[in-house]
């Protein structure tokens, strides 16, 4: 804990059968500790993907791969077209978005792709090995 | 003289034909489809909800034994076997061709799917959208024009034993049964029979009137020969099975064999079997007489006598014969699917009206994909109908003669794709057609604060937190030439309250000094970003939603707040593909970031505790037990009642009123939210979907009332969330209590 030193005043002078000062401060101190929790930097709360093992991200999963196949194909509106319908399956799935904002960047549609990536950046924080690939498009796409 | 008269007229006839006859072969109103139903292992699905699914698309029981044809289905304890129809979809993904399939059910979700056809498990499978509606010219007509290819030939047969044996005999007219016709009618007196051939009925049906007389049929006949002239036969025939007419559907007319195979049979003509074809070949002398659901006793005798034809030209056996007289009518569908989500077609419409004109619309066969949900749509219009008459039960003075009736609006958007999936603009559309889901501009009352409170939190100062205290103490603020002086919903004034309990009780007081601070033309700018268009003014008076707004827009606005400040585009429109099946339009999802995701996520979960312990918690005794944020607003005088509820993947904006602006005289957690209840509660609602936390969110204990950090002085505690770098670093006992 930081910033949990006490300042709880301990009387000048010990009467008899008093506890010693320095059992006072140790008492208090740990009061405030126990009261304040994570005090000033708090607790950080881990991001969770809560849906991660529902069946319709799996289905949303096959879709991605689908149009991954497309766009590597060199038929981007196609692939567009079948990751808007992974989405649509599983509206969580932070990869849907990645790989239909890669779709639309190659139609040359960047300001939808910039929308897309920051929607699938929130949904893939907690997947940190997909970091990497949020960031080399976002730097393709300059900004966002 | 005769001569070029004759060769001037038949000249005329040409030119009228060529003028016309692409656009009356063509001719087909646009349809509007639903969205699809994907199908896949462990999807949330009963059999008893999927039945409803399948009816809703005018699917029909099977017969108990016997093979399973597109279009039928057959349930039988865990699972239902379904003949899905082959659908031409969007491109990329048009050629479904249709497929028997097994689904299995277990615990409210599919278990299993299997392909009939390969006996093979399946994962991937989508049942297809339902018909909203069609968009009818005029004339009311509906048709879906096919080519020969996709006409059973067994209808095609049928047809011409029935209507005109000759047809690829003759040109156009028939002088043998042309005789016969007129020796009958010379033996009655009048003019009876016409003796017309396939193609003589179809210039009758294209170019001329219905009267009979002379002269009419002698044109009938010469147009008919310079159409025989000028397209071969193929043609005439595609034409004419596109255009007789076979029904009636309230006041629409079924036109068409296609149409007529989907209305009766619940399948494309090009899968009509022998006694569907005889029977359909047969109605066309009469499609009202031997209507199969009106008259099914006519209809058999019909289809036996048609069946007895086809036997005589020895085009059947007599086995074949026998076994097509015994197959059972057809039986109506339980749902008309054409009465559904009226105003949520209304208003596709108007979408679409900017981008083609209405004679397009109701005459290319455009078919237009929407985001509409079915199930969400008929929970929807239960919930607003029984919610209204429970409301009018309990309150008779809100049903007044001779004033008009209280209304409601609903709508419901998928936050993470901006999918408009359900709308209902009043409680009858046959009533009233006014969509007040996206038209009535009323006022939102509280349902504004969250804008307030999100652009406090925004501030980069940090000034402002869940924890901090803020006063909600009367205050007069001098606007022109008058004094605003809001007041409480309950008349007092509350004094210090942390920042969180001042959303969550809905105080108009500490609301409006918040928003003061903040700074007016923050707060607004807040607002448009998250999509709240039309007059927003910098007034004091517009942190307590007094200025007007539609249910659409609020839904919209909070979608951001449920998207965790990423807004989507509204979409209702996501596909237009025209009669050759090429996309003409595709409306991308688009979003983009409005607010920053740390302060969203603060209102999130203030407005949870709306739900929990503020203005809605009559939500949990009304039965709702999921997780979801919301909020209350009533506007002055009680004239509005709002709620807006949302889950990550759901918000659902509810209106309710009266058009001519009197006082309902309840508060929205009285009128709207038990309708809201009632939606949430039968879509299922994913209750336990959580918010997704971002960046830099921390939780700490406070001392409930001062928002700091608690001591040993102090009283009870709360935890509360904060961004990273906001935790308050002063403590309760350092400072005294009461004096933050």
């Amino acid at each position: 804990m930081s910033g949990g030193a006490s300042t709880a005043r301990i009387p000048v002078g010990r009467r008899p059968g008093a506890f010693p000062r320095v059992v006072l401060a140790l008492v208090a101190g740990l009061g405030v500790a126990a009261c304040a929790g994570g005090g000033t930097e708090g607790r950080a709360v881990p991001p969770v993907d809560a849906r991660a093992a529902a069946p319709e991200r799996a289905a949303s999963e096959r879709l991605v791969e689908r149009g991954r196949g497309l766009l590597e194909g060199g038929r981007p509106r196609d692939a567009a077209s079948v990751l808007e319908r992974a989405v649509r399956v599983d509206p969580s799935n932070g990869r849907a978005y990645l790989e239909l904002a890669r779709a639309r960047m190659v139609l040359g549609e960047p300001e939808v792709a910039r929308g897309l990536l920051q929607q699938a950046a929130a949904l893939l924080r907690p997947y940190p090995e997909m970091e990497a690939r949020v960031d080399s498009l976002r730097a393709v796409l300059g900004g966002g | 003289m005769i001569t070029v008269v004759g060769w001037l007229y038949v000249r005329h006839a040409a030119a009228r034909i060529e003028a016309t006859w692409s656009a009356h072969t063509s001719s087909a109103p646009s349809r509007i489809y639903s969205r699809a139903l994907d199908l896949y292992p462990g999807r949330s699905l009963d059999g008893k909800e999927f039945a409803r699914e399948l009816e809703a698309r005018g699917y029909r029981p099977a017969p108990a034994h016997g093979p399973l044809a597109p279009g039928q289905y057959r349930a039988g304890g865990d699972r239902i076997d379904v003949g899905l129809h082959g659908f031409r979809y969007p491109p990329p993904e048009d050629g479904f061709e249709g497929l028997p399939v097994r689904i299995r059910f277990r615990g409210g979700r599919i278990a299993s799917l299997t392909d009939l056809s390969a006996d093979s498990a399946v994962v991937d499978v989508r049942l297809e959208p339902v018909v909203v509606a069609d968009l009818l010219d005029r004339h009311m007509v509906l048709r879906s024009p096919v080519t020969l290819q996709r006409v059973s030939a067994s209808l095609v047969e049928a047809v011409l034993t029935v209507e005109d044996r000759r047809f690829y005999e003759h040109g156009g007219i028939d002088p043998v049964r042309m005789a016969g016709a007129a020796l009958h009618d010379l033996r009655h007196g009048r003019l009876e029979q016409g003796g017309s051939t396939l193609t003589q009925q179809l210039v009758k049906n294209y170019y001329l009137s219905s009267r009979k007389t002379l002269g009419r049929k002698l044109r009938e006949a010469i147009m008919a020969m310079v159409l025989e002239h000028e397209h071969d036969k193929a043609e005439i025939l595609r034409a004419y099975l596109n255009e007789v007419y076979l029904g009636q559907e309230g006041p629409v007319s079924i036109v068409g064999v296609q149409e007529a195979a989907r209305h009766y049979f619940s399948r494309d003509a090009s899968r009509l079997d022998l006694a569907q074809s005889a029977l359909l070949a047969g109605m066309i002398r009469s499609p009202a007489a031997y209507d199969p659901f009106r008259h099914p006793e006519a209809a058999r005798r019909r289809r036996a006598a048609v069946l007895g034809m086809l036997a005589a030209r020895g085009t059947i056996d007599p086995a074949e014969r026998e076994r097509a007289s015994r197959e059972p009518l057809p039986r109506p569908p339980r749902q008309r699917p054409l009465d559904a989500a009226p105003y949520f077609v209304d208003y596709v419409e108007r979408e679409l009206a900017r981008r083609f004109p209405a004679d397009t619309l109701r005459r290319e066969g455009l078919r237009v994909f929407t985001t509409l949900e079915p199930r969400m749509q008929r929970a929807a219009e239960a919930a607003v109908g029984s919610g209204l008459a429970d409301l009018e039960r309990a309150h008779p003075d809100l049903r007044r003669p001779g004033l008009r009736a209280l209304q409601a609006a609903l709508v419901a958007m998928d936050p993470r794709t901006g999918d408009v999936v359900a709308m209902v603009g009043g409680r009858s559309y046959r009533s009233s057609q006014f969509n007040r889901a996206t038209e009535a501009r009323r006022q939102p009352g509280s349902l504004f604060k969250p804008f307030v409170y999100l652009t406090a939190l925004e501030d980069t100062t940090g000034h402002w937190t869940l924890a901090t205290p803020v006063p909600d103490s009367s205050l007069s603020v001098r606007v022109g030439d008058t004094v605003w002086t809001p007041h409480d919903f309950d008349g007092s004034e509350h004094g210090m309250v942390p920042l969180r309990d001042a959303l969550v009780h809905s105080y108009n007081l500490a609301t409006a000094r918040l928003a003061l601070d903040v700074g007016l033309p923050r707060v607004v700018s807040t607002a448009r970003a998250l999509g709240v268009q039309g007059r927003l003014e910098p007034v004091p008076s517009v942190s307590l939603g007094a200025f007007e707004t539609t249910p659409l827009v609020m839904a919209d606005a909070y979608s951001a707040l449920a998207g965790g400040g990423i807004r989507p585009d509204p979409l209702t429109v996501l596909h237009v593909v025209d009669a050759g099946g090429s996309a003409v339009e595709a409306r991308e999802l688009e979003m983009r970031r409005v607010a920053p995701a740390g302060p969203v996520y603060l209102v999130d979960r203030a407005l949870q505790d709306v739900l929990d312990r503020g203005t809605a918690a009559s939500a949990r005794r009304l039965g709702y037990g999921g997780r979801a944020a919301g909020k209350t607003g009533t506007s002055s005088d009680y004239r509005d009642a709002w709620f807006a509820g949302f889950t990550p993947s759901l918000v659902t904006v509810v209106w309710v009123g009266f058009d001519d602006n009197r006082s309902v005289g309840l508060t929205g957690a009285d009128a709207a939210l038990p309708i809201w209840v009632r939606f949430v509660e039968a879509v299922g609602g994913s209750p336990d979907q959580p918010f997704t936390v971002p960046d830099g969110i921390r939780t700490t204990s406070v001392d409930s009332a001062t928002g700091l950090l608690p001591g040993p002085g102090c009283g009870p505690t709360r935890e509360e969330v904060f961004l990273q770098g906001t935790i308050p670093s002063r403590r309760c006992d350092s400072v005294g209590r009461g004096s933050p």
